[in-house]
Formats: structure tokens, C-alpha cells, sequence
């Protein structure tokens, strides 16, 4: 085939065809590079997808090899039960150790206060002295108050005891710590030397620290 | 999408491609006459499905051509576009496989016949393009560019008179 400027030359249907096929089979070779582009692309996000797949699988190994069985967790568990009750148990004690064995407990007394506070509200410089009935018979640590603080024991069936001297019916911290005596009825429990008065003071009258 | 999602998508558009690459890019030619464009077209048509995620395209052919035509219509507005190639540039293209002798004997008749399907009608041309690129049948034509089998054999022969004349009148003889 060949051109040679305006001739009249006929083109039929089968020339047109012939021409016209391997006109399109030579055009469709420009696909030729997006076909290698396609099966590139394709063939890097399956290599990518098996690497990412890989690791994935990786790790997962390595959480199941120091993954805890099931044994190693009820292991775990009976020691944090066994903890916690050793804690309780302890608990226990610390609160049940407040009171002499010779003393019966805060809960054998059928308490109906459960607390107290040992305070002097006229001053605020007063220390504040919070009892607990669980400290009854026991002592209660006064810290960074003056020595010759005044104090004042609001609850009228809790009674001073070492710690708090009196001196012209007010009482004044003597030391680092207060001592309370437990509820009217129970005298059994106190010291005779430390029998509060008819005013509900400590017998022991200590000299006025100022 | 999990890697083994990502896996199966990838499977999934390069069958795609391999059973409709050479359908869209005749329907693309058709569109534009230019072979290098319409396989861009393609390119990017294929770019964007390789974005996609797997289950959302419901008509993925349709997809495509929607796709590809839109990316032609804003080349046509924007002669700077570039396709976006999926390929590594530093890839040494493929050796063309031209054989004048085997396959046309000018570069002025590929030239003449390019033009002469420019000047036909796009259904026109469509039709030579699948009958003649793809070699369909005018049945199979027909389901694509919803027609009938005669109207597209009627198309045709009047494509093909079509063509004939303007490569008789360009000055291009048949063997």
C-alpha cells in the first residue's frame, strides 16, 4: 500500500478491513506498557500485602509464645487473692491491735458513736484532735502541735488520759499524742490513777505549759 | 482493608484488566484517536481502581468507562494533564514491535487512516474500532453500545464506505 497524492484509486470493503485491522493492532500496542505497569502494581501490593502479613503473623507468634496459659493466670490469681486476704487479714489485726487483750473490742461495746473529735473551736490555732472509738483505751498521735496546745474533747463520754493535762478545768496538750478513755459504764477498763473526776477530767493535774 | 484484602483486590483488578483493558481502551480510542491517550486513559482508570476499595463499585466496567472518559474529557479541557503512571519511569519502555513490512508500509498511510476515522462519526467509529481492534461480533457490539445486530452491521458498511472514500480522496492506495 502506498500513498502517492490524489489518485482515484477505489478502496473496498476488504481493503478497508485489512487496512483498517492492522492499523488498530498496531495502535493497540500503546497498551502494551500499561499492561506491564497493571502486573507491576499488582504483583507490589501482594508482595506488599504478604510482608505486612508476615509481620502480623510474627508478632502474633511471639504474643502466643509469652502469652500466659491458662494455668500460669489462675496461678496469678491465687496469689493476688492469697495478697489480698494476707492485706485483710492484717487490716484486721492493725485495727484489732488498737485494743488490749484484756479489753473488749469496739464492736462488743454495741457503740452508738462511731467517732469523736478532740478539739478546741474558740482558737484556731486549737489542735484537732480527730478519735476514733476504735482508739478507745488507745492512743491517737497529735502531730506538729505546740506542746501546751489547748484541747477540748467534745464528746462528753470520751475522757482525756495521758497527753492532756488539766489545769483549772482546760486541758492542754502535754505530748505528741492523746490518749482517750472509752464510754461511762465500762470504769472496769480505766486506771484508777487516771479515774476522771465527777467532771469527767483526768484525776492527774499536770502544771499549765505556756 | 486486612493484606489478605489488599491481596485478593490486586487478583481481582489485574483480572480485571486482562478482561477489559483492550475493551476500554478501544472504547477510549474511539472517544479521542489518539492510541497513546486512550491507554492513559486506561492507566488511570485503573490507577483509581486499584484505590478503591473492594464491594464498593457495584458495576465495575460501567465504573471504568465512567472513569476513563471523564479523565479524557479533562485532558481535552486541560491539554497539560498527565496520566498518573503506575509504573517505575526509570523503566525502559518496551520495545515497539513495529514491523512496517508486516503492518503498514508508511507512516503517512497510518497517518491518512488515523484521520480518516477522526472524521466519522464516534458510533461510527466505535463499531470499526470493536469489530476491527477487538473482533467482535456484531452481536457482542450491539450488547455493548445497546443496539441490534443489523444496526450495527449497517453502522459498519457505512463506516467502512466512509473510510474508503476519504483514504481515496487523501490520495492513499490499497495494494
Amino acid at each position: 500500500m502506498t500513498s502517492s497524492g490524489s489518485n482515484n484509486s477505489m478502496w473496498n470493503d476488504a481493503q478497508v478491513e485489512n487496512v483498517l485491522t492492522t492499523f488498530l493492532r498496531q495502535e493497540q500496542s500503546a497498551l502494551t506498557r500499561v499492561d506491564t505497569a497493571v502486573e507491576q502494581r499488582a504483583s507490589a501490593d501482594r508482595a506488599s500485602a504478604r510482608n505486612q502479613s508476615g509481620q502480623t503473623n510474627s508478632l502474633s507468634m511471639t504474643s502466643a509464645a509469652t502469652r500466659p496459659t491458662r494455668s500460669d493466670a489462675t496461678g496469678s490469681a491465687r496469689v493476688v487473692v492469697l495478697a489480698s486476704a494476707v492485706c485483710l487479714v492484717t487490716v484486721i489485726l492493725i485495727t484489732a491491735g488498737g485494743n488490749p487483750p484484756d479489753q473488749p473490742s469496739v464492736a462488743d461495746r454495741s457503740v452508738e458513736q462511731d467517732s469523736a473529735v478532740a478539739s478546741k473551736p474558740e482558737s484556731p490555732a486549737s489542735a484537732v484532735v480527730s478519735v476514733q472509738r476504735s482508739h478507745v483505751s488507745g492512743r491517737t498521735p497529735v502531730e506538729n502541735q505546740p506542746h501546751g496546745q489547748p484541747v477540748h474533747i467534745t464528746d462528753p463520754d470520751l475522757m482525756p488520759g495521758i497527753g492532756a493535762g488539766t489545769d483549772d478545768g482546760d486541758l492542754y496538750l502535754q505530748g505528741t499524742e492523746i490518749e482517750v478513755f472509752g464510754v461511762p459504764g465500762n470504769e472496769g477498763q480505766f486506771s484508777p490513777a487516771r479515774r476522771p473526776a465527777d467532771n469527767h477530767r483526768p484525776a492527774i493535774a499536770e502544771p499549765r505549759l505556756r | 482493608m486486612n493484606n489478605e484484602g489488599v491481596s485478593d483486590w490486586s487478583c481481582q483488578v489485574e483480572a480485571i484488566y486482562h478482561e477489559q483493558s483492550r475493551e476500554l481502551w478501544a472504547l477510549f480510542y474511539a472517544h479521542c484517536c489518539d492510541a497513546e491517550r486512550a491507554a492513559d486513559a486506561v492507566q488511570e482508570s485503573f490507577v483509581r481502581l486499584f484505590e478503591q476499595e473492594p464491594g464498593e463499585i457495584l458495576d465495575v466496567r460501567a465504573w471504568l468507562l465512567r472513569v476513563g472518559r471523564n479523565w479524557l474529557r479533562d485532558v481535552a479541557r486541560h491539554q497539560k494533564v498527565k496520566s498518573r503512571s503506575l509504573a517505575d519511569p526509570d523503566l525502559p519502555k518496551p520495545p515497539a514491535s513495529k514491523t512496517p513490512e508486516e503492518l503498514l508500509s508508511s507512516q503517512e498511510l497510518q497517518q491518512q487512516v488515523r484521520d480518516g476515522l477522526d472524521e466519522l462519526r464516534e458510533e461510527d467509529r466505535t463499531a470499526l474500532i470493536l469489530r476491527y481492534s477487538l473482533g467482535w461480533s456484531s452481536q457482542k457490539i450491539a450488547d455493548a453500545l445497546e443496539s441490534t445486530p443489523s444496526a450495527i452491521d449497517m453502522r459498519l458498511s457505512r463506516a467502512r464506505k466512509r473510510l474508503g472514500h476519504w483514504l481515496e480522496n487523501s490520495g492513499a492506495h490499497p495494494e
